[in-house]
């Protein structure tokens, strides 16, 4: 061992620069200034163990309560707002949603399939053929359990709208919350809210079973956790979940991806972008991804004889499906769609266009109003344009509505400007917003009014309770799909004793277990029951489309009628000759083994549909 | 039936295990706050000098090659009250002389001291120095790491500031492009010591690295210093401290890291990590993080040190489970669960290219495209590798095998067998590379996270 001299010194110190200049520091604000100095126990008190530290944090229990008496205390005022505004939407959406709007045949299938999910826990009543992800109706399926929606007394399209009501409310309650976290004031979020729950457009089409209204709360959450104001990594992530849920309930919500991350990368700071980006595109892409996976568990990813697959349902969605035309073209089907949400309401749609500049030219806003953009640029594709579509672009909307109202008011410095030409730019706003209210304000109490009072459900309920008493259980019926779970639950068979009607036409339907099960045609039913949408569906060209529907409603003549004008509600008796008739009764075990014979290892029948 | 239970139930745990292996390799970018507070900030420019005194301990066997170029750089550290003790075994002559020469270059600076305690490891050698050490902290590096020369001001304003028993400092693997696996070995550092180790000094149980680790000398001393029975000594005396309620701070800096590189060859590597992995198992079974205040510490004491049991139970698991949801007609529901592992797995890599961004970054290296498809294409081999090393150190501590006896015996054994006489072997490359035997300590210590 070598001598051990004293400690060196050296003195001065050395003194070299830093290899390289520091880091520009962050532009945050300054770090809170941390805990007091603590005590550090000395090593005798740590070897002798009374350093060893016991817990001090009180039980988890009084920590939230203590968390949450903060925090109503903090949001005291928006609070009480928001409940008094969500009260207004609740009583605006929820008095008249049992008589209006017209039940059409989507909710029926929408709640069928949910009915499917809870009661046989099965995807859908056939084979599900991915038209849609199953997450909307399986999300109903859930509030159908706990609210007992079926074994309610009203019609099963009516407690779905029941449902629909709580989607509305938390809608409007997210938009508040996004308007807060665009640093809107309570004053414009308010009017953001109001823009977007009483305009009759959004009061209409949120009262329907979409499955847009499903997805929609999951896609302004998404929004509103991607603005948070912490900028937690795991908010971002929760953010791309929810996105996640919003596209496997309605696949559209995709094109309100890119402004998502957009906004994501806008909100992340700078240091952490990287990983909070990631976050939300990762967790949304590998959430999204169970659904491809689900089609290659059960074998139905590509094409095969024999079965759908994913793969054709999404080519026939993207373009074997008929496009709807331009909505600028007046005789096309685009046309007539966007003139009817254009008839209920013009102005909020409208003033969310007229907003769009406003939106894009001040930077918080962007996101939102890409979002918008995006969407209506896509009504103007001239692609297919779904129904429900407007859905999607009612929130962003109001939120542009209220976004540009504060940025406008906001020009008006009463403290910098020269008073008369504050004055005057006061006065113009208030004006311009007083002219506004005239218009707006009559044009929406009427369409409120019309909303709450007509009564549209009022034949389907009645058709129903027709059938039920006049038709024998064991014949077979030819629906649309609003009454198909009524029916089904007042004791008719399913899946192939009441049938809903576009089933039977092979041009949009891709479920091959109809037609393979009822090789009859149109003779193998008895009833027809005539509802405005199979009418809707048989317009036109549709009697090409459906052409066994067609020649039901034509070999038929009415029994009973339901209702007046163009929502009447014909119950309709087929009358076929004997010698043509090939299945008068369901005959369940006679088509069984048929089935089974005609493709063994087909997973398409509707046995093992029910997996 | 009991297939789809014990499916469900392991595809959970599998789940779990991997969300919460995800949320901690991601501690650091939870907030850009709390990014700040653990990122920047500790290597302040010009600190005025600390009354702390230092006792950097360097041990040595067979490391004649690299030994004298660290004394060197170490020696010429700016900082003035510190000492270095250069440990050598009294069976390497080679790397005495190298160290006797550096001692007499550098003055008082630098002492040698020779280990005559036999079986050699490197906790023994360790001890042997701090009998020797005067300074107020002692500190370890390896033979060939690469140190920067503030690290010591950057670790004394850490103990002023924190006024912390331990400093824990950076380390990393730099050398990402030699290899696939170099690459995946480099990102585990950067995560471990960038994030998680934070997270380890936060919650007050942390398993220490096994070098650029700073302890108070009376404390050290108080303890009775290194478990010379261990294989993870580093890691031992870590738990053992935070068992007592010891202060560690984590202080990191991009700048200041200690450079390593990783082992040469996979088989290096995986000797490296089974030694590691096996001594976790060595402190779970000492028990010592049983005496931990808390039950979320114990909780996370367990889960960090039962790390290569978890390990080798995935690796046992997954292909398992593969072929129970292909082959035995389980139904769709619950084949959809058991890939719920998948997801957290397919996010850590989503955050390793990002990682390797940053890196790159933060190391002032340009990572090719390349470097992010073999990343991606390293995942399942990597998972693999961890999943057998992780079985072969459970099976190597059941059947006894306490390791690095038995390799130590061969290194020297071949010393012994290769006189003096011979030329030093010219080893370019520090650290264990290729066939050549190794001191086992260095292996089990020199790169440990």
């Amino acid at each position: 061992m070598t001598q051990a001299p004293d400690l060196p010194r050296l003195d001065p110190p050395l003194e070299r620069p830093l290899d390289r200049p520091l880091e520009r520091p962050l532009e945050l604000p300054p770090r809170p200034l941390g805990a007091p100095p603590r005590r550090v126990p000395s090593v005798d008190d740590l070897i002798s163990g009374r350093a060893r530290p016991v817990s001090v944090r009180s039980p988890l229990h009084q920590r939230s309560v203590r968390y949450a008496r903060s925090w109503i205390h903090r949001h005291r005022i928006s609070l009480v707002l928001l409940t008094a505004l969500l009260v207004v939407v609740g009583i605006v959406h929820g008095v008249g949603l049992s008589r209006m709007p017209l039940p059409v045949d989507d909710e029926g299938t929408y709640m069928a399939q949910a009915w499917a999910v809870q009661v046989h826990h099965a995807l859908t009543p056939y084979t599900y053929w991915y038209d849609h992800p199953p997450v909307g109706w399986i999300q109903l399926a859930g509030w159908t359990f706990v609210t007992h929606a079926f074994s309610s007394l009203s019609i099963a399209v009516v407690a779905g709208r029941r449902i629909m009501l709580l989607y509305a409310v938390v809608d409007a309650a997210l938009l508040y919350l996004i308007a807060r976290r665009l640093r809107l004031s309570r004053l414009w979020a308010s009017v953001g809210v109001l823009a977007f729950a009483l305009s009759p457009l959004a009061v209409d089409y949120q009262r329907m079973v979409y499955l847009d209204n499903l997805a929609m709360p999951w896609t302004l959450a998404a929004f509103a956790l991607a603005l948070t104001p912490r900028r937690r990594l795991w908010t971002f992530g929760a953010s791309g979940a929810c996105f996640a849920v919003a596209v496997l309930s309605k696949e559209t919500m995709l094109l309100f991806a890119p402004p998502l991350i957009y906004q994501v990368w806008q909100r992340a700071h700078r240091s952490t972008r990287a990983f909070c980006v990631t976050a939300t595109a990762s967790v949304f892409a590998l959430v999204v991804a169970i659904y491809p996976l689900l089609a290659v568990l059960k074998g139905e990813l590509v094409p095969g004889p024999g079965h759908v697959s994913l793969s054709s349902a999404i080519a026939f969605q993207l373009s074997g499906r008929q496009g709807t035309g331009n909505p600028f073209n007046p005789s096309s089907q685009a046309h007539s769609l966007v003139a009817g949400w254009l008839h209920l309401d013009p102005w909020l749609p409208l003033a969310g266009l007229l907003c769009l500049p406003v939106g894009l030219s001040v930077r918080r806003y962007r996101p939102i109003a890409v979002a918008e953009a995006i969407a209506l640029l896509d009504v103007l594709r001239g692609g297919y344009l779904p129904v429900p579509f407007v859905i999607g672009l009612l929130p962003f909307a109001a939120l542009l509505v209220a976004a540009t109202g504060s940025t406008l008011s906001g020009l008006v410095r009463w403290e910098s400007d020269r008073r008369p030409w504050a004055v005057v730019k006061a006065g113009t706003l208030l004006g311009g917003a007083a002219a506004l209210l005239v218009f707006v304000v009559p044009a929406w109490a009427a369409g409120l009014q019309t909303q709450m009072a007509t009564n549209q459900v009022a034949p389907t309920a009645q058709a129903e309770g027709w059938v039920e008493h006049h038709v024998p259980h064991s014949d077979r019926l030819l629906v649309d799909d609003t009454v198909w779970v009524d029916l089904v639950d007042h004791g008719f068979n399913r899946p192939y004793g009441v049938v809903w009607f576009y089933k039977l036409g092979y041009v949009n339907n891709l479920d091959p277990s109809v037609k393979r099960t009822l090789g009859g045609g149109w003779r193998s039913f008895q009833y027809v029951i005539e509802t405005p949408s199979m009418r809707a569906a048989l317009a036109g060209s549709g009697s090409q489309v459906l052409p066994q529907v067609a020649q039901a409603v034509g070999h038929s003549t009415t029994v009973a009628s339901f209702g007046r004008g163009v929502d009447t509600i014909d119950v309709r008796r087929i009358t076929v000759t004997p010698a043509t008739t090939t299945a008068t009764t369901i005959a369940t075990s006679a088509h069984r083994p048929n089935q089974s014979k005609q493709n063994k290892q087909s997973k398409q029948t509707s046995q093992t549909n029910q997996r | 039936m009991l297939v789809a239970v014990v499916l469900l139930v392991v595809s959970l745990c599998l789940f779990s295990v991997a969300m919460a292996t995800l949320w901690w390799m991601l501690h650091a970018w939870r907030t850009p706050e709390v990014f700040r507070s653990l990122g920047f900030g500790h290597a302040v420019a010009g600190r005025a000098e600390s009354p702390l005194s230092f006792s950097l301990i360097v041990p040595a066997r067979h490391e004649e090659a690299v030994l004298g170029a660290t004394l060197d750089r170490l020696a010429e550290l700016d900082y003035s009250a510190f000492e270095i003790l250069a440990v050598v075994g009294h069976d390497d002559p080679g790397t005495q002389e190298v160290a006797d020469e550096a001692a007499r270059h550098h003055g008082g600076r630098i002492r040698v001291v020779v280990d005559h305690s036999w079986p050699k490891n490197k906790p023994t050698a360790l001890n042997t120095a701090l009998a020797e050490c005067r300074g107020d902290v002692v500190g370890v590096f390896d033979a060939e790491d690469e140190v920067h020369p503030r690290i010591l001001r950057q670790v004394a304003g850490s103990f002023d500031r924190s006024g912390a028993h331990v400093v824990q400092g950076g380390v990393q693997l730099v050398n990402f492009q030699s290899s696939w696996y170099a690459l995946r070995n480099c990102l585990e550092y950067f995560f471990w010591f960038r994030s998680r180790l934070h997270l380890h000094a936060e919650r007050r149980f942390i398993p220490l690295g096994g070098n650029t680790v700073f302890v108070r000398t009376d404390l050290l001393l108080a303890v009775g210093g290194w478990d010379p029975q261990c294989l993870a000594e580093d890691c031992e005396l870590g738990v053992r401290l935070s068992s007592l309620g010891a202060r560690v701070d984590v202080a990191y800096d991009p700048l200041l890291v200690t450079r390593e590189e990783t082992p040469g060859t996979l088989r290096g590597l995986l000797k490296q990590r089974t030694r590691w992995n096996q001594g976790f198992l060595q402190v779970m079974r000492k028990g010592e993080w049983r005496r931990l205040p808390t039950r979320g510490q114990r909780a996370l004491a367990r889960y960090t040190l039962a790390m290569p049991f978890l390990q080798a139970f995935t690796g046992l698991v997954i292909p398992i489970s593969i072929y129970s949801i292909l082959a035995l007609k389980i139904p769709v529901a619950l084949a959809l669960v058991s890939f719920l592992p998948v997801i957290p797995t397919l996010a850590a890599l989503a955050f390793e290219l990002v990682g390797l961004r940053e890196f790159g970054r933060v190391f002032y290296v340009k990572p090719r495209a390349y470097d992010y498809v073999r990343l991606v294409l390293g995942l399942f081999p990597y998972q693999l590798f961890l999943a057998g090393a992780a079985v072969r150190a459970v099976v190597r501590e059941m059947l006894g095998l306490r390791g690095w006896e038995k390799t130590a015996h061969t290194g020297a054994h071949r010393t012994a067998d290769a006189p003096a006489s011979s030329a030093p072997p010219a080893e370019p490359v520090p650290g264990p590379t290729g066939p050549e035997p190794v001191p086992a300590f260095t292996m089990a210590a020199a790169e440990r996270r």
